[in-house]
C-alpha cells in the first residue's frame, strides 16, 4: 500500500477537518474583532486549557470521567500559593500542588477501581468535599500578597507568546509520544476499548486505571500553577464549574466519550476552538451565558456525531464482512 | 442452612434517623427535641426530597439528571415572571396562570432531557451536564443576578401551617411521596424501570419500548423540580441564579443515601425519603449547634462517599454469598 502524505492525511482526518474551520473562524474573528492586540491574553489562556483537557483525555481515553476537576484547581492553588506566601521556592510549590492534585485523582481513581462504584458518581462527591473544604480553609481559601515577582514570572513572554505556552506545547509532544509509541500508552487505548480483552490479554486493568488517574492528577496541578500563576492572588470559589472548560476541549477533542479512540493532537486543536469561544464571548461584549449556552450545545453535538459515526463505521465494517 | 437474621435497609435509616435526633437532642442540649423545632426541619429539605423521588427513578433506570437544579431555576424564574406580568390582572387567574406556566416549563425542560435520552445513544450524565450548561444560560437569559420573587399568595400557601402543626411543605412531600411509593411498587411502569437497570436490553427484547419509558422518566424529573421550584419560592420568597448551584449533587446525594444504586435496579423511593429526613435533621442540628452551614457540605461530601464505598462493599458480598450458596447447593446435587 502506498504511504500517504502525512499533511495530506492529517487535513482530511478528523483533526484536520475541524483544524480548518477553526482557522477560518479565527481569521474572521481578527479582521471582525481586536483579536490580535489581545493575543497574548488568548495564548495565555490557551496554554492552562491544553494542559488541563489532556487531564481530563487520559481519563476519557479509559472510558471513566472525573467531574471534580474543576474545583480541585482552587485547592491545589490554595495549597501551593499558601507556600509561595510563606517565601518557599517555587519550584518545590509547584510540586505540592502536583502532589496534591495525584493525591485527589487518586481516591477518585481507587474508589473507582476498588468498589466498581461509576467515576461520574464519586467525581460529584469529591465537588462536594471540596466546596466544604474551601470554606472551612482560613479566609476561605483566598491568598492575595503574593510576590509580584512571582506573578511575573507567570507573566514572561517572548514577544507576544507566553513562555507557559511552550511548556504546555512541549507536554502535548510528550503525550502524543506517551500515547503512541509506549506500552503504557497502548495499555491504556486497550482498557478503554475493552476492559475484559484487556484483562484476558495480560494487562492489569485495575493497575493502568489508578495510573492513569494519577497522571491527570499530576496534569492538574500543573493546569493549577499555570492558572493561578499569572494571577496575582487564588480565589478557590471561582474555579466551580471549571471542568465545563475542559469537558468539552476533550469530546470536541475526537476523543471517544465511551473510552479507546482519540488523539492528543486534537486536544490543541478543539483547545485552539473552546479558548477562541471564550475570548470571542468577552470580545463581542455577551455574557457569560452565551458561553455557557454554547459549552452545552457543543458537548451534545460532539458526543452525538461521534456516537453517529461509530455507527456508520460499524455497518459498513459489517457490509465488507458479509 | 443457618437461619439469618435479616436486617432490611430501611429499619437500618429509621434507626439512624433515631440516633441522630437523640444525639443532637443532647448535644443542644434538648432544643432540638422540641417537635416544634423536628417537624419544622422537614421544610428546609422537603423541596430536595421532592426532587429526590424522581431521581430515584432516574438513577434506577442507571441513569442520572445533572440538570435537576438548573430547571428548578428556570421553572421558578418562568413562575415568578408570569405572576409579574398577570398581577394587574387580578390575583387569582395570576396565581393559577403562574403555577401552571410552572408546571409546563418543568415538563418542557425535563421532556427536552427525555428526547435526547430517548433518541440519542448519549450517556445520561453527559446529556444532562450539557443540558444543565444550556439551562443555566436560560436562567440568566431570564435575569442576571436578580431575585425572581413569588407571589404573596405562593409565599402564604408555602408557609402555612395545617391546623398550626403540620407544615404545607412537609405534606406536599408526603404527597409526592405517597404517588411516586405507588408509581414504584404497584405498577407495571415501576417494574420496568428497574428491569431497565438491570438490562436495558432484556426489556426491549421483551417488547417494552425501553426510550419511551426513558422519556417518561425524564419528564417526570422535570416535573418534580417545577414543584419543587415552587415549594422553594414559597418557602423563602425569592429564586435566583445562584440557587441552582450544586443543588444536583445534594439530591443525588439523598438518593444515593437512600439505598439506590447508581448502576441501576436496586433501591427504591422509601430509602430516599428516610434519606432526606436524615439530612434535615443534620442541617437543623449543625445550625442549632452554631456551626456555619458550610460545614454541612463538607460533611455530605464525607457522608456521600462513605456510602458509596459502604453499599459497593456489602453489593459485592450479597454476590459472594449467593455464589457461594450457589455452589452448596450443587454440591448437594451432586
Amino acid at each position: 500500500m502506498k504511504k500517504k502524505n502525512p499533511i495530506a492525511a492529517f487535513f482530511s482526518s478528523r483533526e484536520g477537518i475541524l483544524a480548518i474551520f477553526v482557522i477560518i473562524c479565527f481569521a474572521a474573528l481578527c479582521v471582525t474583532t481586536n483579536m490580535i492586540g489581545s493575543l497574548y491574553v488568548f495564548l495565555r489562556d490557551l496554554s492552562y486549557l491544553i494542559v488541563g483537557g489532556l487531564a481530563l483525555m487520559m481519563v476519557i481515553l479509559l472510558g471513566e470521567i472525573d467531574i471534580s476537576s474543576g474545583t480541585v484547581l482552587g485547592f491545589i492553588g490554595f495549597c501551593s500559593f499558601t507556600l509561595v506566601q510563606k517565601g518557599v521556592p517555587l519550584v518545590f510549590c509547584i510540586l505540592v500542588g502536583v502532589l496534591v492534585g495525584m493525591l485527589n485523582s487518586l481516591i477518585v481513581g481507587f474508589i473507582t477501581v476498588r468498589f466498581r462504584v461509576p467515576s461520574m458518581i464519586v467525581g460529584l462527591a469529591m465537588i462536594k468535599l471540596h466546596i466544604g473544604l474551601f470554606s472551612l480553609l482560613p479566609n476561605a481559601g483566598y491568598v492575595s500578597n503574593i510576590n509580584p515577582a512571582i506573578t511575573a514570572i507567570g507573566n514572561t513572554k517572548l514577544g507576544n507568546v507566553p513562555v507557559m505556552l511552550f511548556i504546555s506545547v512541549a507536554l502535548l509532544i510528550f503525550f502524543c509520544w506517551l500515547m503512541k509509541y509506549t506500552r503504557y500508552g497502548r495499555c491504556v487505548y486497550a482498557v478503554g476499548g475493552s476492559r475484559e480483552s484487556a484483562v484476558l490479554a495480560g494487562i492489569n486493568a485495575d493497575k493502568v486505571t489508578i495510573k492513569t488517574f494519577m497522571v491527570s492528577g499530576a496534569l492538574l496541578g500543573i493546569t493549577a500553577t499555570m492558572y493561578w500563576l499569572p494571577k496575582s492572588q487564588v480565589q478557590p470559589s471561582s474555579c466551580v464549574g471549571m471542568e465545563m472548560y475542559f469537558l468539552p476541549i476533550a469530546v470536541v477533542g475526537g476523543i471517544n466519550i465511551m473510552g479507546g479512540s482519540g488523539r492528543p493532537i486534537g486536544i490543541l486543536v478543539a483547545g485552539v476552538l473552546i479558548t477562541m469561544l471564550q475570548r470571542a464571548a468577552y470580545l463581542l461584549g455577551l455574557g457569560t451565558q452565551w458561553m455557557y449556552l454554547s459549552y452545552g450545545l457543543i458537548v451534545l453535538v460532539a458526543v452525538y456525531s461521534m456516537f453517529v459515526n461509530i455507527g456508520r463505521k460499524k455497518a459498513a465494517g459489517g457490509e465488507n464482512n458479509a | 442452612m443457618r437461619k439469618k437474621f435479616k436486617v432490611s435497609y430501611e429499619l437500618v435509616m429509621v434507626l439512624i434517623l433515631i440516633a441522630m435526633v437523640l444525639i443532637f437532642g443532647v448535644l443542644t442540649e434538648g432544643k432540638f427535641l422540641k417537635p416544634k423545632t423536628m417537624i419544622g426541619c422537614t421544610s428546609d429539605v422537603a423541596y430536595l426530597g421532592v426532587q429526590a423521588m424522581a431521581m430515584t427513578l432516574i438513577i434506577l433506570t442507571s441513569g442520572i439528571d445533572l440538570s435537576v437544579s438548573y430547571q428548578m431555576v428556570c421553572s421558578g424564574m418562568v413562575c415568578a415572571w408570569v405572576y409579574n406580568q398577570m398581577a394587574p390582572m387580578g390575583i387569582m387567574p395570576a396565581v393559577f396562570l403562574s403555577i401552571a406556566a410552572c408546571i409546563a416549563s418543568g415538563f418542557v425542560f425535563g421532556a427536552v432531557n427525555g428526547i435526547i435520552a430517548d433518541k440519542t445513544p448519549i450517556n445520561p450524565w453527559l446529556i444532562t451536564m450539557s443540558t444543565m450548561y444550556i439551562f443555566q444560560a436560560i436562567s440568566w437569559f431570564f435575569g442576571t443576578s436578580f431575585a425572581f420573587s413569588a407571589g404573596n399568595p405562593i409565599v402564604d400557601i408555602g408557609n402555612m401551617k395545617i391546623g398550626g402543626i403540620v407544615p404545607t411543605q412537609l405534606l406536599l412531600l408526603l404527597i409526592v411521596f405517597g404517588i411516586f411509593y405507588i408509581l414504584e411498587k404497584k405498577t407495571t411502569f415501576g417494574r420496568y424501570v428497574h428491569a431497565i437497570g438491570y438490562n436495558e436490553n432484556a426489556v426491549n427484547y421483551s417488547g417494552v419500548n425501553a426510550g419511551r419509558l426513558k422519556f417518561w422518566v425524564y419528564t417526570l424529573g422535570g416535573l418534580l423540580s417545577a414543584v419543587a421550584a415552587l415549594m422553594y419560592m414559597g418557602r423563602s420568597w425569592q429564586i435566583n441564579q445562584e440557587t441552582g448551584m450544586n443543588m444536583n449533587i445534594e439530591v443525588i446525594a439523598l438518593v444515593v443515601l437512600g439505598g439506590t444504586s447508581t448502576a441501576g435496579g436496586v433501591g427504591g423511593v422509601t430509602g430516599s425519603l428516610l434519606a432526606c429526613l436524615i439530612i434535615g435533621v443534620l442541617k437543623k442540628g449543625l445550625a442549632l449547634m452554631g456551626l456555619p452551614g458550610t460545614v454541612y457540605n463538607f460533611i455530605v461530601g464525607i457522608v456521600l462517599i462513605g456510602s458509596l464505598i459502604l453499599f459497593a462493599y456489602l453489593q459485592k458480598r450479597k454476590k459472594l454469598v449467593s455464589r457461594r450458596m450457589a455452589i452448596e447447593n450443587m454440591d448437594k446435587q451432586q
